[in-house]
């Protein structure tokens, strides 16, 4: 999952994304309104953390700009919390709000609620067929077994099951799982579908070629 | 109630009432006594003279005891009873009917008196009844004259029937004596009033008279008569008292009733005018902190408590308008304590959420430091300001020359200046520039707007700070060469947390507080802080504080 985080307070951004990378997800940051729009309009993100008070563009401004375009869930991180900034905020567009300071736990949880409601599920966890995948846990079960993945194993997984039945792109993965700062050009996905291939069963995920990648419902090992 | 403008209102208006109602009640009441007073001399005295010209028309032996002449046998001194049936019928009494052919029956109805108008029976002279009569006076008009004495014994009121249709109203019968010139009685009405004046006897009075004096329940009139007899005649009040009484009480009455209306009129009068003011009142306890936008409608307000209300309004304006900078303020320096705040939670929460490395720890706690130490200048200066706004900062005012706290703060601040590539230079005069401050606080003046001018001036850009005598003024100015402040801006630039350009707020530091402290600080030096920028070119911020002469 790619999050992109606009913050202007410099130790803050950076201790919001470390955490939501060693989460697992993919970070891009933003110090400003101005950058943090261009970001947000330049790549497809699972969600957005927006500071409200930023330089250049403010975080109403951003997001009224963003919802011309974009439907990217939005969760506003700020430090104002009267009853008509919250309004504000939510009326210009954004999905949820957090008031700082805040609960690095709380973040977590209200971003993967965020991204669940996006691709329309309800439940933090995920059943495709035996498998069962806790976005919550960040764990992948089988019957009783605990089958062990690494971090981006597990977020490909993830990608896959929350977009089942679909058609999922390289593009898509390439953008939903990697950081602007990553080398995209690598064969990395391919070594990680032919992981997962390895630890799930050969069958569960198919490829079209030219295409990408699908995993179906009742795919079984 | 009596504290209220309606109650005070009410007991004014009621007392002024009730005294002008008292005054004139009595100034009425009093009229109609003195009224009842001077009617009864009037009659007292015409009796008396009614008495006197009957004397004088007594054959004088009569009245001098000389000798008597034989043609009237049996005649007595004694008999001599004028008829005061009804009261004596006075001369110069109105109570003749007007000339023409008047019916009697309007000169019955005229106003009720204790006198009774009527009189004895008309008589004609030589009347059979009264053979030892003297001639009287004819009649004047027919019917009704005026009469000389009647010496017929009082034998009970004559023609009681005359009129019987109507009831003749409650009377006084007047009472009188005469005594011959040595003290004899002559003659003397039936009646309790004269008794204790026939034991005393006749009063020796020098002139003719009459002397009148008022006598408790009567009016006495005694007057000289014909052969130094003496005439007394008392006019008792009683009658006359007692419907005055009844006056009285009616004036009393209405009075009453008069002052009950006027009051409860008054009370709903003074009601109507105080319901407006409710109404505002009203309106303005309704007002809170939640509806300070509403105002007191003004429209159907008389002019006077348009006023009231516009004043009101007016304060509601400011209320709102200091609330709404008070609310303002309140959420900037939220934001501002909880920005490092979060800072704190967050990287305390992640160092924790697994085993890092004593680089990882040391990082965590370096930013947790920073952002305590920001959260602290920025509590130091909150109670910095809010010390100043309630005037409690201990200053100890010293003489001090503003040079050298210029050049203290131009030395705090040169390595910063020298870090950011700003040259900072200080021009000072070759004489003291004394001003009365404390020192400690002072300081932070220039080396505020130093630190700010450093904050604001590009790389290569100079800062120079300048002290100077201006007449009875100190003047202190830092004048950098930065990018300048839009003149928009200039206003607000001494308000707290007001950020020209928030695109500087985070990387360059500051809390938004440094110019608000100054600008406190100056003022409680009694003095003035100001600012002159051109964009492009630099700004020019100017302290001016009393010289200490």
């Amino acid at each position: 999952m790619r999050v992109l985080v606009v913050e202007d307070e410099p130790d803050l951004l950076r201790t919001i994304a470390q955490v939501l990378r060693e989460d697992g997800y993919a970070v891009d940051e933003a110090a400003d309104g101005q950058e943090g729009l261009y970001k947000a309009t330049s790549w497809t993100y699972d969600a957005i953390v927006l500071d409200l008070l930023m330089p250049k563009l403010t975080g109403w401004e951003v997001l009224e700009k963003l919802r011309r375009t974009h439907t990217t869930p939005v969760l506003i991180l700020t430090a104002r919390d009267g009853v008509n900034d919250r309004v504000r905020g939510l009326d210009s567009g954004a999905d949820d709000y957090l008031a700082k300071p805040f609960h690095l736990v709380e973040l977590k949880a209200r971003l993967r609620s965020l991204i669940r409601r996006s691709v329309g599920v309800a439940s933090s966890q995920i059943v495709v067929g035996e498998l069962v995948v806790d976005t919550s846990a960040k764990t992948v079960v089988r019957g009783e077994t605990l089958i062990l993945l690494t971090p981006r194993e597990y977020s490909l997984l993830e990608l896959f099951a929350l977009h089942r039945g679909e058609v999922v792109t390289r593009t898509q993965i390439y953008e939903h799982l990697f950081e602007e700062t990553d080398d995209s050009l690598s064969n990395l996905i391919d070594v990680h579908v032919s992981n997962l291939r390895r630890k799930l069963g050969k069958d569960f995920i198919t490829t079209r070629r030219g295409q990408g990648y699908i995993l179906h419902e009742g795919a079984t090992s | 109630m009596i504290r209220s403008i309606r109650g005070r209102l009410q007991w004014w208006y009621g007392g002024v009432y009730a005294l002008s109602i008292l005054v004139f009640g009595c100034m009425v009441y009093w009229r109609a006594d003195r009224d009842v007073h001077e009617r009864a001399t009037l009659q007292a005295v015409s009796a008396a003279q009614y008495l006197d010209a009957s004397l004088r028309s007594l054959p004088p032996w009569r009245l001098n005891d000389g000798p008597r002449p034989p043609q009237f046998p049996g005649d007595d001194v004694h008999s001599f009873r004028p008829d005061f049936p009804n009261g004596p019928m006075p001369p110069d009494f109105e109570m003749r009917p007007p000339r023409g052919d008047q019916p009697r029956e309007n000169i019955i109805r005229l106003p009720a008196q204790n006198w009774d108008r009527r009189g004895p029976p008309p008589r004609v002279p030589g009347d059979p009844d009264n053979p030892q009569l003297p001639p009287g006076r004819p009649p004047r008009d027919g019917q009704r004259g005026i009469e000389a004495p009647n010496l017929r014994p009082n034998n009970g009121p004559p023609n009681g029937g005359d009129r019987p249709n109507h009831p003749r109203p409650p009377m006084d019968r007047m009472e009188f004596a005469v005594w011959r010139a040595n003290g004899q009685l002559i003659s003397k009405s039936e009646g309790e009033l004269i008794e204790p004046f026939l034991a005393a006897g006749p009063a020796a009075i020098r002139d003719r008279g009459p002397r009148i004096s008022v006598l408790d329940g009567a009016v006495r009139a005694e007057m000289k008569g014909p052969f130094e007899s003496m005439i007394l005649v008392l006019r008792p009040l009683g009658h006359d008292m007692a419907n005055l009484h009844r006056f009285g009480w009616q004036i009393a009455g209405m009075a009453a009733v008069t002052l009950f209306v006027g009051t409860v009129g008054g009370w709903w009068v003074s009601g109507r005018m105080v319901r407006p003011i409710q109404e505002i009142s009203k309106t303005a306890s309704h007002i809170s902190v939640t509806s300070l936008d509403r105002r007191i409608e003004t429209r159907n307000l008389d002019a006077e408590l348009v006023q009231l209300a516009s004043v009101l309004n007016c304060a509601f304006e400011r209320l709102e308008e200091s609330f709404g900078k008070l609310t303002q303020f309140t959420a900037d320096a939220s934001h501002e304590l909880r920005t490092p705040l979060a800072v704190i939670q967050s990287q305390m929460e992640l160092a924790l959420s697994q085993p890092r490395s004593a680089d990882d720890y040391q990082k965590t706690l370096r930013t947790c430091l920073g952002s305590s130490e920001r959260m602290r200048s920025l509590v130091d200066g909150l109670l910095l300001l809010a010390k100043t706004d309630a005037k409690r900062i201990q200053l100890r005012p010293a003489p001090i020359d503003l040079r050298q706290v210029a050049e203290e703060a131009v030395v705090q601040l040169q390595d910063r200046a020298a870090a950011n590539g700003v040259e900072l230079e200080c021009a000072t005069p070759d004489d003291a520039v004394m001003v009365s401050g404390d020192a400690t606080f002072l300081v932070r003046v220039p080396a505020n707007l130093i630190d700010n001018a450093i904050q604001h001036t590009p790389g290569g850009g100079k800062v120079v700070v300048e002290v100077r005598c201006e007449g009875d003024e100190a003047v202190l100015t830092v004048k950098d060469t930065g990018s300048g402040i839009d003149a928009e801006h200039v206003p607000l630039l001494f308000d707290r947390f007001y950020r020209v350009d928030t695109a500087r707020s985070r990387t360059q530091g500051g809390s938004g507080l440094g110019l608000a402290i100054c600008r406190s600080l100056v003022e409680s030096h009694q003095g003035t802080i100001g600012c002159e920028s051109v964009l492009g070119e630099g700004s020019t911020f100017t302290v001016r504080l009393p010289l200490n002469s």
